[in-house]
């Protein structure tokens, strides 16, 4: 169930807050500790697992046991590492291995096999439908486990606790990557329900449902349109355009998602941690990947990059644990090459950032805006198509005067620009920090309110037009 | 006062939603799928249709001696350079059993579609832009219907189909319309489907009418609401119109099926739309689908 869907408003998120709100006040049950934090964290938890058990579709039982045990398991490792410290590292590589195993078994068997086949071997290749948000709900295990383990984190002590940790239907399928002691706080202190606190978290939810309904679904379409030509129809125009217009859907849909995950937490009481902060506003690699997904960048930071030793023994070690990280991160995203050679696109680029041209874009903030404007579209691109062969067709396509090997129509360039011109603009405009800005601005003017509903309601209005048809979030592949 | 400010928004979203929820749950029940005890389509009865499609695909010019010319007496119809057909009568079985598919259909260059008109919804905009009869005059856009050109009166380009129709002198007209609206009643479809037929039969005296299958949809891109059974009922009911003299049935969806009655996965990225790389070749088998009559002038 993705949140932008008039199931998950209007069904879904009405019951469970009536659930969250109201059943721990008005029907107490003993044995809850602390009595009314504990009870609602425990809705929580069966409220994520509803949520949870809407996202499946085959085996519903057997994806939900698996859920509960890998999360009863992780508890249970965690204390063991918080306990035993003698044995800690043992428990600690247990743990580490058990999680990385499910997330390989579900996510890379395939692309794995697939590649031993191609050398000799003849293994049987299986289409595993992955559990829900697995490559999420892994990382943040993995992270709880070694944070315990270096004392940064107390283990946790209620299995409810760390069950809403891992499961919370906020940022269960999509992230953030929250670290566990980022939410402890809130999982163990009375949570304050503050009318403003409602107040700012439905608009930061209504804010991320325009993102990505108004902005991202439909800008969204153009790319749809042009897999449907195929790559090898296209004119050179339309080929920009379309790298362009994936650009702004991945980041609004994205984005959009975050933005709608922490405006949930913050109705429930959880400081839900920011993900974006106008990525395409970067003036070089490195900068933007500080900017996007920046739950995601701490991971890796903290738990491969530093360990591996970080940019303290020398400038070949820094390379190759900067070549180590950018090649998880791309693997991360995807099983298959074009992840992969994603991931080494942005270590080669980070790395002439590094060495060479970053002083350069440094100085020059127009020629690094210049240089962010074409890099960007162009790594997204071996993001969004995974076939290598279909990449290579698209990047003739970008070239002018290269000729197309399949029939182009000449001006659907133009054509497509004049439908889709205004969701350009609005997706410029909106990548910028200015909205923003203008925003903390009348944040509590009586205007915002007026202008957020209208969102709020144009939103449902194109859901509603749509009918059963849901958009689903494209990082749901991940 | 400024508590109340303060939670302006959360009171006027919870306020409206209030208001809302009933017509939003009303349309969530309408727009959730049924449960329906069985979901395979009916495979022999796809099967045996794309075969029948393959057959008269294959032989298009083995039949030109049979020679029908379309013309049945009644109507003399006269081809664009005004010439008057030949005294051939029209082959009598076909007029007896209009429902016979036809195969006297020949091989014809691009020029036979010189002065032809192509009505149709998405596909017919891809045949367009991709497809090589850049000669023919088109009247189509992406979502339109044979409901929505009859009940509606939708235009393209703000040129309404009654404008279009008398327009220009047409030798043949292409009708491939229903996919937007297979969910819908089929009975309903149809009439406003033959009220195209009709409208182009009294406007374009002289002109042959092609009734044109809908192409069938992927595997994957099937649901409930689109789905190949009800496409190939649909077609089934097109193909009822054609009288094989000035109305004929012709259908694609040989040339692009799997075998298995879907269209082909690797020819479409939606399901819906072939490639646009495979545009040319529906429009060489729309030149392997010519009157002979009508090819000759």
């Amino acid at each position: 169930m993705v949140f932008s869907s008039l199931n998950f408003i209007f069904i879904f998120l009405p019951v469970f807050l009536i659930f969250y709100g109201f059943i721990p006040q008005l029907f107490p049950i003993k044995g809850f500790d602390p009595p009314k934090l504990q009870y609602k964290n425990f809705v929580l938890l069966l409220g994520s697992m509803v949520f949870y058990a809407f996202g499946l579709t085959e085996h519903p039982a057997l994806y939900i046991s698996l859920f509960i045990l890998t999360i009863l398991f992780n508890f249970i490792i965690g204390n063991f590492i918080g306990h035993f410290r003698q044995s800690a590292k043992l428990w600690l590589i247990l743990g580490i291995v058990f999680n990385f195993w499910w997330l390989i078994f579900f996510k890379y068997t395939g692309f794995i096999f697939t590649n031993l086949n191609h050398i000799g071997f003849s293994l049987t290749v299986k289409d595993l439908i992955a559990p829900l948000g697995i490559s999420f709900v892994t990382f943040q295990n993995v992270s709880y486990l070694v944070d315990v383990y270096r004392k940064e984190t107390e283990p946790e002590e209620s299995f409810i606790n760390y069950g809403v940790y891992i499961s919370m239907f906020p940022q269960l399928s999509n992230g953030p990557i929250v670290r566990y002691k980022d939410v402890a706080e809130d999982l163990v202190n009375e949570r304050r329900h503050t009318p403003s606190k409602i107040e700012n978290g439905l608009k930061t939810f209504t804010i991320g449902l325009g993102y990505k309904v108004i902005l991202a679904d439909q800008i969204g379409l153009l790319w749809r349109d042009i897999n449907g030509i195929g790559f090898k129809s296209i004119s050179t125009g339309l080929a920009w355009l379309g790298i362009i217009a994936y650009s702004f859907q991945l980041y609004f849909d994205f984005c959009g998602y975050s933005l709608m995950a922490m405006g949930l937490g913050e109705l429930f009481g959880f400081k839900i941690p920011e993900n974006f902060r106008h990525p395409y506003a970067a003036t070089s690699m490195s900068d933007f990947w500080r900017r996007w997904h920046i739950t995601l960048g701490s991971w890796f930071r903290e738990y491969i990059y530093i360990p591996l030793g970080g940019n303290r023994q020398g400038s070949g070690k820094t390379v190759r644990n900067f070549l180590i990280v950018w090649l998880f991160t791309g693997i991360w995203h995807g099983a298959s090459w074009n992840f992969v050679f994603w991931g080494l696109a942005l270590f080669g680029l980070i790395m002439l950032e590094r060495f060479y041209i970053g002083d350069f874009l440094k100085e020059h903030r127009i020629a690094a805006h210049l240089y962010m404007a074409l890099v960007i579209p162009l790594t997204w691109l071996l993001f969004a198509v995974t076939d290598m062969k279909q990449i290579g067709i698209y990047i003739m396509r970008l070239i002018p005067f290269v000729k197309a090997s399949g029939i182009v129509h000449e001006g659907d360039c133009a054509e497509k620009w004049a439908v889709y011109w205004k969701y350009f603009i609005g997706c410029f405009v909106f990548c910028t920090p200015i909205p923003e800005k203008i925003y903390k601005k009348i944040k509590n003017s009586p205007v915002t309110p007026v202008i957020l509903l209208a969102v709020f309601w144009f939103s449902v209005y194109i859901m509603y037009k749509r009918g059963g048809n849901v958009d689903p979030f494209l990082y749901d592949r991940f | 006062m400024s508590n109340f400010k303060r939670s302006l928004y959360t009171f006027l979203l919870v306020f409206t939603c209030l208001f809302a929820s009933p017509f939003i749950w009303w349309q969530i029940w309408k727009t959730g799928k049924e449960q329906k005890p069985s979901k395979t389509p009916d495979p022999p009865a796809v099967g045996a249709q794309a075969k029948s499609g393959n057959s008269s695909q294959s032989e298009p010019e083995k039949d030109t001696a049979e020679k029908p010319t379309g013309a049945d007496g009644s109507e003399t119809p006269t081809s664009a350079d005004g010439t008057q057909p030949g005294t051939a009568a029209a082959p009598t079985e076909a007029a007896a059993v209009s429902t016979e598919p036809y195969n006297g259909f020949i091989l014809a260059d691009s020029s036979y579609f010189d002065d032809a008109l192509f009505i149709g919804d998405s596909r017919t905009v891809g045949l367009r832009d991709y497809g090589t009869l850049k000669n023919a005059d088109y009247f189509c856009s992406v979502g339109l219907s044979a409901t929505g050109i009859t009940k509606n009166n939708e235009a393209v380009d703000g040129v309404t189909f009654d404008t279009k129709i008398d327009g220009k002198h047409y030798g043949k007209v292409y009708i491939m319309l229903g996919i937007n609206e297979v969910g819908n009643d089929l009975e309903g479809v149809i009439t406003y489907y033959r009220a195209i037929v009709e409208k182009v039969k009294a406007h374009q005296p002289d002109a042959i009418v092609y009734v044109c299958a809908n192409l069938r949809v992927s595997q994957s891109a099937e649901t409930s609401v689109i789905s190949n059974t009800s496409i190939n009922t649909l077609n089934s009911m097109i193909s009822q119109l054609a009288d094989n003299k000035k109305v004929f049935y012709i259908d694609i969806n040989a040339l692009f099926d799997d075998g298995t009655g879907y269209l082909t996965e690797a020819y479409t990225f939606d399901g819906v739309h072939p490639l646009a790389e495979h545009y040319p070749d529906w429009c060489d088998w729309l030149c392997s689908k010519a009157i002979p009559y009508y090819a000759a002038n």
